[in-house]
């Protein structure tokens, strides 16, 4: 047993997004600390994975104990203003997909919540909608 | 004066004294309760009531996730125990609950050895939370408190 790579954590739920959305249609995705400039117009994702407050869940101190290490995935879906929420949703409905209570290389994801609009789009120009996905890994020292 | 915390604990557990003592993995909590009988001794003429101690014995509850074991290791052996049937039960289990030195149970670790009895497992499965197996037992015998030396 090893102290949990929250590397490994992220490349995880990460790449199981860019996948999805290499996929047919295609749709471009960013991340924590990428550049991007989105196409007037156009449909894009945003992908930000963000770390909790973990706790302990058993005895033991350094080895023969497990953490819970609790996380959060925001996904913002992005696509053109003034042409209703079908395009959105139909993405956003690619992604409450891909994690709704999947448990996948360890990682717990919990339900999900939305696609829920937003009234202002960040940046703006956009209708901007979010699926927000609670997830847990047990960490086994 | 030296504090502990509840993570520092561990539980060793073995399916028969000819056994090794071995550790229960993922143990969320472990308690041990302790009485002593109280026996009056009161004579005639006594202003006040009088007691001794008589029989003591203990009982208590391990808490642990439930995980996919195999009859042989700690835990494994742990959550079969209940279903030793009475008739046949000719087998001592033992175990020793550790307040500190989690894991190593090394020198200067203290513990509570004794040999018990599972009265009953319960196991739980609920939405959204890890899954839980708690044992309770009573002690067989004696209980000693000691330090490893």
């Amino acid at each position: 047993m090893a102290a949990a790579d929250l590397n490994a954590i992220r490349a995880t739920i990460e790449g199981r997004l860019a996948t999805e959305l290499a996929g047919s249609p295609a749709i471009p995705v960013v991340f924590h600390n990428m550049a991007y400039e989105p196409t007037p117009n156009s449909s894009w994702v945003q992908c930000l994975v963000s770390f909790g407050a973990s706790e302990y869940l058993s005895q033991g101190l350094t080895s023969n104990s497990q953490n819970r290490i609790v996380g959060l995935v925001v996904i913002s879906v992005f696509s053109a203003k003034g042409v209703g929420p079908g395009a959105n949703f139909i993405i956003g409905k690619r992604i409450r997909d891909l994690y709704n209570r999947v448990i996948v290389s360890g990682v717990f994801f919990d339900a999900a919540t939305g696609p829920e609009a937003l009234l202002s789009a960040a940046p703006e120009g956009y209708f901007q909608t979010q699926v927000r996905v609670t997830f847990e890994s047990i960490e086994e020292l | 004066m030296t504090f502990f915390r509840g993570e520092q604990g561990s539980v060793l557990f073995k399916h028969d004294s000819g056994d090794t003592l071995t550790l229960v993995t993922a143990v969320r909590s472990w308690s041990l309760s302790i009485e002593k009988e109280s026996l009056e001794v009161t004579k005639m003429g006594d202003s006040f009531r009088d007691r001794v101690g008589g029989l003591i014995s203990g009982s208590g509850t391990i808490e642990a996730f439930y995980e996919k074991t195999a009859a042989g290791d700690g835990k494994g052996d742990l959550i079969r125990e209940i279903l030793t049937t009475p008739a046949t039960e000719s087998t001592v289990a033992g175990a020793e609950l550790y307040t500190f030195d989690a894991g190593s149970q090394a020198s200067t670790s203290e513990k509570l050895a004794f040999n018990l009895l599972i009265t009953s497992t319960e196991f739980g499965a609920s939405v959204g939370e890890l899954q839980v197996v708690t044992f309770n037992f009573e002690t067989k015998g004696s209980i000693a408190l000691t330090t490893i030396s």
